[in-house]
């Protein structure tokens, strides 16, 4: 926790009016009541309206495939800080067939690993977002070579995503849900 | 006018690009032609148009919390500090409409110090400059925040930070330029 106040935190069974219960149902039901979703909940025509733009970036035709969507997505997560993304997000790596290596290495400078070309340009079109909300012709050029138009949309909308979804649960300093694990890797960061 | 890239990237979608498939998903943006090109470049994949359209109309909902004035104050500012010329010279007009004067749209563009704001503006100018540098916000500026506004307009207003700055990103990283109709701002060739 960055913050010594209590900020957004997340909202507990029994704390929420009606409105707010029939907006975390969807949620409850896929057993995916996690503690974003109960940040969120705090204004739950928001998170309606959030659900809708996250399920896309997550799930329904989304034309990046899993693994790249991943690569994008964790390594945002650590050059923004965003320790709640990070964590909540090795299974859903793991699970889309980043290996523990692919994943530490998302930590490191992009020469301290092998990667493949298609994942450098994923790397780098992420790192510049990040820090100069732009893309190179560099590295938009190695896009290109590697992915179709909709799949370097995609990528750049799931980075965007992501900084935007770590923008809040940073300032509301939300805790990890209990079924993830903590990286310690991030008890370095300022 | 900025021009960032020398490579065709992702120009706005005309209305000579549909192909039927892609008319069917665009649905009621297919009439392209009237729409302005942040629509038009969101248009390339409908898809992405579809969900990216019901999530950006929450934050110009007339039932939000955050006042309009608020609202335009922190996305012009969240625009002008990531560079992302085109919705900050989109969003200028209609933060003047939302209330905000000509001279406080002069001083989104200058440090905060630089203009008389009320303690209010200052919160939110800081939070704003705090999420696009850090993707975080300090408690001295968390705890100016909460002297101000209630915990929804908080959140409304992390949220349009977040929000413009994803847009802001992919209108930059696409390439897309001004719509015909808008002024460009002499002040946008100092970003690099």
């Amino acid at each position: 926790m960055r913050s010594k106040i209590t900020r957004l935190p997340p909202m507990k069974d029994g704390e929420m009016d009606a409105e707010q219960e029939a907006v975390i149902g969807p949620f409850r039901e896929m057993k995916a009541d996690f503690n974003v979703s109960r940040t969120m909940v705090r204004h739950p025509r928001a998170l309606a309206a959030f659900r809708v733009w996250a399920t896309y970036v997550m799930i329904d035709k989304n034309d990046l495939d899993a693994r790249e969507r991943e690569v994008v997505a964790m390594r945002t997560a650590w050059r923004i800080r965003a320790p709640y993304v990070w964590s909540r997000h090795i299974s859903y790596g793991t699970r889309a067939g980043l290996t523990e290596a692919e994943m530490a290495a998302l930590k490191k400078p992009i020469e301290a690993h092998d990667w493949s070309e298609a994942d450098i340009a994923l790397i780098e079109a992420s790192d510049e977002l990040v820090d100069t909300f732009f893309i190179s012709d560099r590295v938009f050029l190695n896009l290109k070579k590697h992915f179709n138009e909709r799949q370097i949309m995609d990528a750049i909308f799931c980075c965007g995503h992501f900084c935007l979804l770590g923008m809040v649960m940073n300032a509301g300093d939300v805790p990890l849900d209990a079924d993830v694990p903590h990286d310690p890797d991030f008890d370095l960061i300022k | 006018m900025i021009r960032r890239t020398r490579i065709s990237r992702l120009p706005p979608f005309e209305a000579a690009d549909l192909t039927e498939e892609h008319a069917a998903a665009l649905g009621p943006f297919r009439a392209l032609e009237r729409l302005p090109n942040v629509v038009k470049a969101y248009a390339r994949h409908p898809h992405a148009l579809e969900a990216y359209h019901v999530w950006a109309r929450f934050h110009v909902g007339t039932d939000n919390d955050l006042a309009e004035r608020e609202r335009e104050l922190v996305l012009i500012r969240a625009m002008w500090r990531i560079g992302s010329e085109y919705p900050f010279t989109r969003h200028k007009p209609m933060g003047l409409r939302a209330g905000l004067t000509a001279g406080e749209v002069e001083a989104l563009k200058r440090p905060v110090e630089a203009h008389d704001w009320s303690a209010a503006d200052r919160a939110l100018i800081e939070a704003t400059d705090a999420l696009t540098e850090t993707y975080f916000i300090p408690d001295r500026v968390w705890l100016d925040l909460t002297a101000h506004f209630s915990e929804r307009q908080i959140i409304e207003a992390i949220l349009s930070v977040g929000h413009y700055s994803m847009t802001g990103m992919f209108l930059n990283a696409a390439g897309i330029l001004l719509d015909p109709e808008l002024e460009p701002d002499p002040d946008t060739e100092l970003v690099k």
